[in-house]
């Protein structure tokens, strides 16, 4: 291999992975309101980006004692610009015949709030 | 130089014009699969999907992690390689489609899918190395015949009316 193709082949070597999309932490609270549902035992989260998966629940925990209202806070390092979750409840899928719930990251550095009740699409208003 | 350029590119012809058209489905098919759907989430391209994010032949930010856990070189170059696969799935895949190219862009894809088979998909058993095996083979008559009489090399390869026939 001459001079000038060994060259060539190092400075793809070195140029290429600077073609790499960036990728940052984004962090979501997810609030999801479980209000009128019987018997929860309890709440996850699944989804597409890492942490998150769609084969294992991401457990929730409750906001007060009594309360309703289950939180979880996920950090995923990413460059996509949207993340797609179901909440699941006792292990049983929300929005069975429906899209999954589609969140937008905030911009790097920043947290997203997701509030959501269960079983319906959409978030809810703060 | 030439003479290289013209064996990469002139494709060789069939006796009959519906052999090469029966060549052309799994080119086509292969072809817009590679460069729409799988290469496209990974390989920055004007139809990439926007929730994407993926800047012009800028490749996706996990690809390079899935590359380097193959080990051996593709840990010590995983930018390097996770781009050239990229490159060869969505890039490669419109030009196989094209017919341009033909014999260069089947090459890179039957090289990726070689990777793809035996360093990522076959330790999870035979089953799954099939979509990549399907691309290797819909790629492997472009290797050996170019483009035949329906791409754009076939175009390019025609003799000029300066050159004899």
């Amino acid at each position: 291999m001459n001079t000038s193709r060994l060259s060539l082949w190092l400075s793809l070597g070195f140029l290429l992975p600077a073609c790499v999309q960036p990728a940052h932490n984004k962090t979501v609270v997810y609030l999801l309101d479980v209000r009128g549902i019987p018997n929860v035992q309890q709440v996850g989260l699944r989804g597409r980006d890492n942490p998150l998966s769609w084969d294992q629940d991401l457990p929730l925990t409750p906001v007060g004692n009594d309360s309703s209202l289950y939180r979880t806070v996920v950090t995923t390092r990413t460059g996509y610009l949207v993340t797609e979750v179901k909440f699941t409840v006792n292990g049983e899928f929300e929005l069975q015949q429906a899209d999954n719930r589609r969140i937008a990251f905030g911009a790097p550095g920043d947290t997203v709030v997701y509030r959501a009740r269960f079983n319906v699409a959409g978030s809810l208003k703060p | 130089m030439v003479r290289l350029l013209r064996f990469l590119v002139e494709p060789l012809v069939l006796p009959r014009w519906w052999q090469d058209a029966l060549l052309l489905l799994p080119r086509l098919v292969c072809g817009y699969l590679l460069a729409f759907e799988f290469g496209a989430v990974k390989f920055g391209l004007p139809w990439s999907p926007p929730d994407h994010s993926l800047g012009l032949f800028e490749v996706a930010f996990w690809f390079p992690g899935d590359v380097a856990s193959y080990g051996g070189l593709f840990a010590v170059l995983p930018g390097f390689f996770a781009w050239m696969g990229a490159f060869s799935e969505a890039v490669g895949g419109l030009l196989l489609a094209l017919g341009l190219g033909t014999r260069v862009s089947a090459f890179l894809i039957i090289c990726t899918m070689l990777v793809a088979i035996f360093m990522q998909q076959i330790q999870q058993g035979m089953w799954n190395t099939l979509p990549a095996a399907g691309f290797l083979w819909a790629a492997l008559p472009g290797l050996v015949l170019g483009s035949g009489r329906f791409g754009l090399d076939y175009i390019l390869a025609k003799p000029r009316r300066h050159e004899h026939v």
